[in-house]
């Protein structure tokens, strides 16, 4: 980011406007409507303007002269459009004192820009593309504008009026904000921005408890909550929506460190950031260190989110938290996520069930040798059947064993699918009496193993394997013609 | 110019729970394929001009062959808009989905495709059942109930869908599940085993029902034709809490 907004204040002083045309006119308009003060040098002496109200008249101060000798003192922003040479002669006055400048179209002798902007009076969404494509900006306005309710900024003002009251009221910060939110989710901003401010009024007036209605318990304090939330694969536009509101409402947010730090960036920014998971070979807090917290951090009138990879029950753990949870007597909720298994069928195109190819498919893991020894193979030899295996790299070469000593074939095809839905996100495929030496091709996990005829069907398959699985038979076919 | 086709797996039919690359894609879309069971609310989040096409297979009703749905998707694409195919659960898991990417890859069309969240684990979410747990349920595993007939399938890997150690979730299952319960049990798993019925996920009358897998059976004998979506887990679940 090298252009940071802010929003300066128009009373606080006058917008010197240099320049003509229909560009200078334009800029004109925008800042008389957004209220400020203006004082133009019209470089070509043309100063007519038609359409503007009485009001913005008044606040336009058509100045004569050299604009490169214009008074200063009462100045807060240089802004230069359709101003020809003289545009690159005010930038370096206004450097020289210290003014924020702006040439129209010359980022080289600007000191600031021009965002697209949504007014919804007290609400403002400035939106930058740092210079680069005023087109890309005016397309993310017109999104935001879509989305944002005509009377949000009257919501912001009502809750502006109410605000110091409300304040002497509720003196614990979480629970203020729990009452705002309230408001502003609940009935009483409905009301708002449905234009009926004054039942609205009345409404927050009739409130009596303001503690009970933040969601207070009985001893004052804000009620926690704990939300297993899963991130998905890694792919931050792959978090559902529901994940990203409890991201954005979360106090506290411990989280496993598979979970990529694109999605830890969706966090509200002054919410507690807590690591709490395992990574292969290294031991996390442990499952009962991790209990403890989550239940304290609800305890103590948090609203926690325990933000695992994938989705927090397919070999997430997610069952021991929640049994933890209830025994505490702690309220939680689970907002399911896409787990990494489907991620890779997606971004690799493994169709992990086919007509009359796949018509089932297992989940297992595998963390260890030891894992893949339990593992009752002999169930999941069925050609029909497609094997996920999740934490599967270094169990590779049990795996293979297991499913070899079962009896399913060494030509099935087999993928290996690291780090999915990620930038640096890689496959290698072939068949299964391969697969120790394909997950050292790709550069470590986490990855997910497919096995499975569906494979053959996979992106990765059809654009680099076809040739390798040919040598492969062709080799063996070779081997058995030479003996 | 050639079009594009996003595949945008809808989840259970609850906005919210619509990836955000979805929703975006959705937003975009100049023409949207849907079956019925992932309509509603999201559709909603189509542009007020895009082209909205039902395309549904629905339970109990007669649909859309698949052959149909392959070319609209492509006649669709080839007049160079960008089209979304919106399909409920997650778009890989028994959405038939590798039979419309085959038609576009024949056609020469681009397309992604946006996993979403499987009913199964949205059914686990609600009911506060894990599908997985450390030593009791090591394995979890996803099969279908019907066949393209609609009937059982006939070659059922009956050894894993007996084993009791495994969470098992059934998707289109509800109609034929009184003949896989009787097999089941007659494999060796406990009639006692326990079960889940969810129906209409992620709306508003979503039912989950906790059983065993010989009451559940018992009851979907005798229950009507059905025609709302429901997915049935049965096997080693944990305590219900609720």
């Amino acid at each position: 980011m090298r252009y940071l907004p802010v929003f300066l204040d128009l009373q606080s002083g006058k917008v010197l406007l240099v320049g003509a045309g229909d560009l200078a006119r334009a800029k004109l308009r925008l800042l008389a409507a957004a209220g400020a003060a203006i004082r133009w040098y019209a470089t070509d002496g043309d100063h007519d303007l038609a359409g503007l109200s009485a009001e913005d008249e008044a606040r336009i101060e058509r100045a004569k002269g050299d604009p490169l000798a214009a008074d200063l003192s009462d100045v807060i922003a240089i802004l230069c459009a359709g101003a020809g040479d003289i545009g690159v002669a005010m930038s370096a006055r206004a450097k020289a004192v210290g003014l924020p400048v702006n040439v129209m179209d010359d980022l080289a002798h600007s000191t600031f820009i021009m965002p697209a902007i949504v007014d919804r009076g007290d609400v403002v969404v400035a939106v930058g593309t740092g210079g680069t494509s005023p087109v890309v900006a005016r397309r993310i306005r017109e999104r935001i504008e879509a989305v944002l309710p005509a009377r949000i900024g009257d919501l912001a003002g009502f809750i502006g009026q109410f605000r110091k009251s409300i304040h002497a009221r509720i003196a614990e910060f979480p629970l203020r904000r729990r009452f705002w939110e309230r408001i502003v989710d609940g009935p009483i901003g409905a009301l708002v921005l449905a234009g009926r401010r004054n039942e609205a009024e009345r409404a927050l007036n009739a409130i009596t408890d303001h503690a009970a209605f933040a969601g207070a318990s009985a001893e004052g304090k804000a009620i926690g909550h704990v939300t297993l939330v899963g991130a998905g694969p890694g792919d931050p536009d792959l978090l559902t929506v529901k994940a990203l509101r409890a991201l954005q409402d979360a106090d506290v947010v411990f989280y496993d460190e598979l979970v990529s730090s694109e999605i830890l960036d969706r966090i509200r920014r002054d919410a507690s950031r807590i690591p709490v998971g395992r990574r292969v070979g290294k031991p996390g807090i442990g499952q009962d260190a991790i209990n403890k917290l989550i239940i304290e951090a609800a305890q103590s009138g948090q609203r926690a989110v325990r933000l695992k990879g994938g989705d927090p029950f397919i070999f997430g753990r997610g069952g021991e938290e929640i049994a933890a949870l209830r025994d505490a007597g702690v309220a939680y909720s689970i907002i399911p996520g896409i787990s990494a298994g489907l991620g890779a069928a997606a971004q690799f195109e493994v169709p992990l069930t086919y007509r009359h190819e796949a018509l089932r498919i297992t989940f297992l893991t595998a963390h260890k040798a030891r894992d893949a020894e339990v593992v009752d193979w002999s169930v999941l030899t069925d050609k029909k059947m497609t094997i996920v295996v999740y934490m599967g790299m270094t169990a590779a070469p049990a795996i293979l064993e297991g499913m070899l000593a079962a009896g399913r074939s060494p030509e099935t095809p087999v993928g290996v699918f690291a780090r999915v839905t990620r930038p640096d996100a890689k496959a290698a495929v072939g068949t299964l009496s391969r697969l120790p030496e394909l997950v050292k091709q790709v550069d470590g996990g986490p990855a997910i193993l497919v096995i499975g005829d569906v494979v053959a069907h996979s992106a990765p398959w059809s654009q680099s394997n076809v040739t390798h699985l040919f040598s492969n038979q062709m080799f063996s076919e070779l081997l058995k013609a030479a003996e | 110019m050639s079009g594009f086709v996003s595949f945008v797996s809808a989840g259970p039919g609850d906005p919210e729970m619509l990836t955000l690359k979805g929703a975006a894609r959705l937003r975009d879309a100049d023409v949207v394929l849907y079956d019925d069971l992932a309509s509603g609310a999201i559709l909603d989040l189509a542009r007020a001009g895009a082209n909205l096409v039902a395309v549904g297979k629905r339970a109990g009703r007669p649909s859309a062959r698949q052959q149909h749905v392959n070319r609209l998707l492509v006649d669709y694409a080839a007049t160079g808009v960008r089209v979304v195919r919106l399909k409920s659960g997650d778009a890989g898991i028994f959405g038939r989905l590798e039979e419309e990417i085959e038609a576009l890859r024949a056609a020469g069309i681009g397309y992604e495709i946006i996993p979403g969240v499987t009913s199964a684990c949205v059914a686990a979410a609600q009911a506060g059942i894990p599908l997985t747990r450390r030593l009791t349920s090591r394995r979890v595993q996803f099969v279908t109930g019907a066949d393209v007939t609609g009937g059982l399938p006939a070659d059922l890997n009956w050894a894993a869908l007996a084993d009791p150690e495994a969470t098992t979730v059934v998707y289109m299952g509800r109609r034929t599940f009184p003949a896989l319960a009787a097999q089941l049990i007659a494999h060796g798993l406990s009639p006692d085993t326990q079960a889940v019925l969810a129906e209409q996920l992620g709306h508003a009358d979503q039912q989950l029902v906790r059983t065993t897998i010989a009451e559940l059976a018992a009851q979907l004998a005798d229950a009507p034709a059905a025609t709302t979506a429901a997915i049935i887990m049965f096997g080693a679940l944990a305590p219900d809490h609720r």
